[in-house]
Formats: C-alpha cells, sequence, structure tokens
C-alpha cells in the first residue's frame, strides 16, 4: 500500500509540475493523489469493480484537497487538479478502442460503459464533496438569504 | 469617475488570465467583482462563460460596458493563486491603479517553467503511470513510455502553437504515440504495447476538463459546465480515434 502510495504520489508531482502548481502546494496536492490512488488500488483489492473503486478514491482525494483549500486559504482547484489525474480512465479508453479493432464488439461495448462511469464517478464524487463543505461552511458562517 | 475606462481594463484582464489558466468560472467573476469593488464601483453586474467575459457598470446613471473574449488556454495553477490573492488584498494594502497594474503585469511574466523540464517531468510520470496500471511493467517499458513521451509533449506544443483544432491535434498526437509503441513492440524492445500506450495516453486525457466541467455546474455555471464537457468529450473521441485507427492498420499491417 506505502508503494501505491508513492507511485500515486510521483505521478501527481509531474503533473503538479507542467500545470505550474505554487511551491506550497504542489506537495499537499500530491499527497491527495497519493491517498486517493491507494484507496482505489484498496477498493480494487477488497473485489469491488472499479466504478465503485474510483468513487471511493475520487471521494478520499477530494476531502483532503478541500481541507488543505481551508486550511491554507486557497482556491480547490490549485490542490485538487494535480491529484485527481492517476483516477482519470485512460487505460479504458485505450482498451475500449482495442477490442473495437479486434472486431470484440461485446467486450468493446462493456469497457467503454466502464470508462463512461468511471468519469461518471469522478465527477459525482467531486460534486457530493465540494457542495457539503459549501452547505456546512454556509450554515456555520449563517450566510443564507 | 475618470479612471473608469483603467478599472474596467484592469478587471477584465485579471478575468482573462484567470480564465486562460482554466480557472473555475465563479473565481474569475469574484476576481472581477472584487477588483471593482476595491476601486469604488459598486452596481456591477458579470457574465463570464470558458469563453467570454461580459462586464456591465453603472456609475451616476451612466453605464460601460466591455467584452473580452478568451482564445487560448493552458493550466497554469501558480497564476490563478496569485491573482485570487492579489484581487483580495487591494483594499488590506491600499494599492493604486497604477501600483494594481504593475501586480498585475508581475503575474503575466510569471511563465512558469522551461519547456525541457515539463517535458522531462511529465515523461517521467506518465511511465510512472504505466507501472501503476500495469503491475507487471518492468524498467524498460518505463524508458520507452518515458521518451515516446518527450516526442508527444514537444509534437503537443508544437501543434497548440499553430492552434490546430483540439479533435485534429489529440487524434496526431496518438497516432504518433500509438505507431512508436508499434514500432517498439515490433522490433522487440517491449513485450507488450497495452503498457506503453495507457502510460503515455495520460499526457493527453482530459483530466483538467472533466474536473472543471464538473466543478462549474456545481457552483450553477451550467452553461460552461456544458461547454467544457464537450471539450472533454472532443478530445477523448480524438484520443480514441487516433489510437483505433494506428491499430487498426498495424494489425493489418502485421506489426502486433
Amino acid at each position: 500500500m506505502i508503494t501505491e502510495f508513492l507511485l500515486g504520489f510521483i505521478s501527481c508531482l509531474g503533473f503538479g509540475y507542467i500545470f505550474n502548481c505554487p511551491l506550497k502546494a504542489i506537495l499537499k496536492g500530491c499527497i491527495a493523489g497519493g491517498f486517493g490512488w491507494a484507496a482505489y488500488k484498496m477498493m480494487l483489492g477488497f473485489e469491488q469493480g472499479t466504478i465503485i473503486a474510483t468513487f471511493v478514491g475520487a471521494l478520499v482525494l477530494s476531502i483532503i484537497c478541500e481541507i488543505c483549500a481551508r486550511v491554507y486559504k486557497d482556491a480547490v482547484t490549485v490542490f485538487a487538479l494535480p491529484a485527481i489525474l492517476p483516477l482519470v480512465p485512460g487505460a479504458g479508453l485505450y482498451y475500449t478502442m482495442l477490442y473495437f479493432i479486434q472486431n470484440n464488439y461485446d467486450l468493446a461495448l462493456s469497457k467503454g460503459i466502464e470508462t463512461l462511469g468511471n468519469a461518471v464517478a469522478i465527477a459525482i464524487a467531486l460534486l457530493i464533496v465540494s457542495s457539503i463543505t459549501r452547505f456546512i461552511f454556509k450554515v456555520i458562517r449563517g450566510i443564507h438569504h | 469617475m475618470k479612471e473608469i475606462d483603467q478599472i474596467l481594463e484592469l478587471s477584465l484582464e485579471a478575468g482573462r488570465m484567470m480564465l486562460e489558466s482554466n480557472s473555475e468560472i465563479y473565481r474569475a467573476e469574484e476576481v472581477i467583482v472584487n477588483i471593482c469593488r476595491a476601486f469604488g464601483v459598486k452596481n456591477i453586474d458579470v457574465f463570464t462563460l470558458a469563453t467570454c467575459i461580459y462586464l456591465s457598470v453603472n456609475i451616476e446613471g451612466h453605464t460601460y460596458t466591455r467584452i473580452r473574449r478568451i482564445y487560448q488556454r493552458e493550466t497554469n495553477l501558480a497564476r490563478i493563486s496569485k491573482i485570487n490573492d492579489l484581487s483580495r488584498s487591494i483594499v488590506k494594502n491600499h494599492y493604486t491603479l497604477d501600483q494594481f497594474k504593475e501586480k498585475l503585469s508581475d503575474v503575466e511574466s510569471c511563465q512558469g517553467l522551461p519547456n525541457w523540464q515539463r517535458a522531462l517531468t511529465i515523461s517521467a510520470s506518465c511511465g510512472v503511470f504505466g507501472i501503476m496500471f500495469m503491475p507487471k511493467a518492468n524498467w524498460i517499458d518505463f524508458i520507452v513510455t518515458f521518451i515516446i513521451t518527450c516526442f508527444t509533449y514537444y509534437l503537443m506544443q508544437f501543434l497548440k502553437k499553430y492552434e490546430m483544432n483540439a479533435f485534429i491535434a489529440n487524434a496526431l498526437l496518438a497516432i504518433l504515440m500509438t505507431f512508436l509503441a508499434s514500432m517498439c513492440v515490433s522490433f522487440g524492445i517491449v513485450r507488450d504495447i497495452d503498457t506503453i500506450v495507457i502510460g503515455t495516453i495520460m499526457i493527453l486525457v482530459p483530466g483538467v476538463a472533466v474536473t472543471n466541467a464538473v466543478r462549474d455546474i456545481i457552483n450553477g455555471d451550467i452553461l460552461s459546465g456544458t461547454i467544457r464537457t464537450v471539450e472533454a468529450l472532443i478530445i477523448a473521441l480524438g484520443i480514441a480515434f487516433g489510437v483505433g485507427l494506428t491499430l487498426f492498420f498495424s494489425n493489418i499491417g502485421g506489426l502486433l
């Protein structure tokens, strides 16, 4: 699990660098990304499908990113953009095309749906965490119409 | 108010830089409103899309309206963070318009890292991706992925410079990297093509567009969210087309 964390950390580091992430934020974003990837691998180890695993991974990393954004008073994007990348289903996209080329339409279709499901899982996890934190902070500060 | 032109120009410039660096819509709007307020403008209406800013203010019965189009976009998180801080600290630090203009052009000039450093880090990252997805990958796979990603990165920068259409650009890049990967397999340098392509593909996948689309939709900017979702779809289709085409021809040619 530590190896998985380190792999996730390193891959996020490269993307944080290319996105010109500020130096004080890059390590925190990468730690979030590492935890997200480790959670993803852990769920796969529990014999869960990739959609559930991606969902849990995205949930974990976006919670960490929201906390970092609140604590260090910076935009959430600065932490979240590098962290999310390992979970984006690039491999699924590749396998979908590979099966299509091999005229294996059953596998291609199921892989395609899985890839789409992974993307939607990331989106829903981000949606849940971000709207709930926003709601909580609004209630605490008493901002309402 | 005499400086109104300058205030509008500066806030639009800040908004443009935010959007060009791939910030969320609401944050760009917040920056524009903050700047206008800090310099004493009260009635502000701003409507921002992923591709355009519309800003209209009303002072003493006169309405001033400006529009700014956004064309090129490249993720630059340092810029987002700096402009965000700057727009919040105008009142606290008592910046005048000229001082603020200077600060803003300082932020604009921070272009980030030299190209070769970016190429090396992104390549290392993609190499690690191959290992992450394929536990049986070895260090030769890593090196091959590294080299192919380097080529892909430089072609990507070249295509971006001449504003190549997103679908065609991603299809071309995918064709290049899949072709190089299948050449490596047919020369017997690596055993299977999957690890190489999966690692290299990560440089193209639209992770940023998806994340931003979701964040925009959460904040109620459904229209911009839709724009970015479609953008992500176009990129994904381009990659799929390029990879598929090359795999098809290397199957026919018996390269695999």
